[in-house]
């Protein structure tokens, strides 16, 4: 049985070049993979399905699309505009059939820096500059400020989707092209930006813990982890991931059972105090009416 | 008129990430639910208000606006003032927040089903858990709306109730959804090997965690990306001017037992 996401592949034979519609089927489903996002993998569902469309044209050998697929469904970020971007170089290299760990470790580290810059652009200048402008607009009681607030966005982020997801083949099979001549170097060098991203992902996607106490009335209680997290952000993030990794490395655990094993820690330390509570709704004239 | 409240949120939840994104956007959600409340003119302008109250908080979480702007639209519709009705639906944000954590936690349950699908090579292995997701996402969001249309005051006079009783359960729901996160890493870190260069990891948690403390928002992710790529770029040319090899070996199943 093949084990999903592990191993390296049979057929190493570079692929046909993938073509211009092929692509773009890619990026117009990319638009769905944000739907998908989940706890423990965020948006790897809809990036792998997005993918699909590439990844068959190029694996012909049935094992060695299993294990693209499923390697396809760890950890990634693909939520923002500038994800095509990603995808067009993982495509790349997976025409240029380049070691499934230096895929991983590429992607792993492109989607993280690049989804930040996706979301940065769009959710602290996109969207300020069309809500002040189509804010204006419909406090004159113009209901184009409303469409508009809807259609700008929409219409930016196709369009960057359309044209990244060109960007990225292109310039990453040039790049493969180049870099693949010391496979075993390049192999290192992204499996230390791989695994760098994840120290960092480690600290940013787990920081949120404690933090909502600031939603919180001024005699709201705050946990043990707030205050912990103001000494090192992110510290019960490294914590959990030594502890998954560990039980899942180590002991052979399922990641099923790491998942019930948090969420069991989650609600016990709620219990417990080591969280802050979950805030009350504040006080406000709805309540009042 | 809940029917269509339900199916406005529903839209507006799926639509968060994937088509327009901004239909959730208080400018935009008030006014269709002002339209469908049978005053658009009232919830548009209760919606610019609220907007630019959700453009600071966007600085600091990243949430939809459904929920608070449903409130918003309900209290403009009813004659309270647009700035007003702003003021009283910020109080959701924190919910609309807790309930995005729910739903990522709920959406984990298709991962198994995924990796089945990955393993059989089915597409249809992949695009069943993401429309379910899809329609999950929507479905809570919709319910939740639909249950504050139509209870209004009381839903909201028994949320403060019920938060402050069970306020653990809420708390723990959302630590939960941010603690799983650290299994798909540790996954990944398992696949990269990472114990063979366990200074990368602890490099990128150092660098992430102080622009944390200094309170650093977004960049963080970005900057550790371009630091990262300029460290494996200075490897890569050593190790090629160099002819290195790796020590490639690699032991992923304990006793050749496989993870799923």
């Amino acid at each position: 049985m093949v084990v999903v996401g592990t191993g390296v592949y049979q057929d190493t034979n570079e692929a046909y070049p993938l073509d211009k519609k092929t692509l773009s089927a890619v990026a117009l489903r990319s638009i769905l993979a944000g739907a998908s996002h989940n706890a423990e993998t965020s948006e790897s569902i809809g990036w792998a399905w997005a993918l699909m469309p590439a990844l068959k044209k190029i694996h012909t050998n049935e094992e060695d699309l299993s294990l693209c697929i499923g390697h396809h469904l760890e950890t990634v970020k693909a939520s923002s505009m500038l994800t095509t971007l990603t995808m067009g170089t993982v495509l790349a290299l997976e025409q240029q059939k380049a070691d499934p760990e230096t895929i991983r470790s590429v992607r792993t580290a492109m989607s993280a820096s690049i989804d930040s810059l996706g979301t940065g652009l769009f959710r602290y200048l996109l969207i300020p500059f069309c809500a002040m402008a189509c804010a204006a607009l419909a406090s004159e009681g113009n209901t184009l400020g409303a469409v508009l607030m809807v259609i700008i966005p929409a219409v930016i982020s196709i369009v960057c989707r359309m044209i990244l997801i060109n960007t990225g083949y292109a310039k990453g099979v040039r790049a493969a092209e180049s870099f693949m001549k010391h496979a075993d170097a390049l192999k290192h060098a992204s499996r230390i930006a791989g695994v760098f991203m994840l120290g960092a992902l480690s600290a940013v996607m787990t920081r949120a813990i404690g933090s909502a106490a600031e939603f919180g009335n001024a005699d709201s209680s705050v946990g043990i982890m707030t205050l912990v997290s103001y000494v090192l952000p992110g510290l019960f993030g490294l914590l959990a991931v030594w502890f998954s990794y560990t039980l899942m490395a180590k002991k052979n655990r399922s990641p099923l059972f790491m998942v019930i094993v948090l969420i069991a820690i989650g609600l016990l330390g709620a219990l417990i105090g080591i969280w802050t509570p979950y805030p009350s709704v504040l006080n406000v004239p709805w309540l009042a009416s | 008129m809940n029917f269509m409240i339900f199916i406005a949120a529903f839209l507006m939840a799926a639509d968060e990430n994937t088509f327009t994104r901004t239909l959730h956007r208080p400018l935009a959600a008030c006014t269709i639910f002002g339209a469908v409340l049978g005053n658009a003119p009232a919830g548009l302008a209760a919606g610019a208000v609220l907007e630019l109250g959700a453009i600071t908080f966007d600085q600091l979480y990243s949430t939809n606006y459904i929920l608070p702007s449903l409130a918003a639209a309900v209290l403009a519709v009813n004659g309270t003032s647009a700035t007003e009705s702003a003021a009283a639906a910020a109080a959701f944000f924190g919910i609309s927040y807790l309930l995005k954590e729910i739903t990522g936690l709920i959406n984990t349950v298709f991962l198994p089903a995924a990796r089945k699908g990955a393993q059989n090579r089915k597409e249809s292995g992949l695009l069943v858990p993401l429309l379910l997701s899809l329609i999950i996402t929507g479905a809570v969001y919709g319910a939740c709306a639909m249950i504050l249309a139509s209870y209004g005051n009381d839903i909201v006079n028994g949320l403060v109730t019920l938060t402050s009783s069970y306020g653990w359960i809420a708390g723990g729901l959302h630590a939960a959804g941010v603690l799983v996160s650290a299994v798909g890493i540790a996954i990944l870190l398992r696949n990269l090997n990472a114990k063979q260069i366990p200074g990368a990891y602890l490099a990128g948690f150092g660098l992430a965690a102080a622009f944390l403390s200094a309170n650093r928002g977004w960049p963080v992710l970005l900057i550790c990306g371009m630091i990262a790529f300029g460290i494996s770029a200075m490897d890569y040319h050593i190790r090629s001017e160099s002819g290195a090899q790796t020590n490639e070996t690699k032991k992923i199943e304990k006793g050749g037992k496989e993870w799923w």
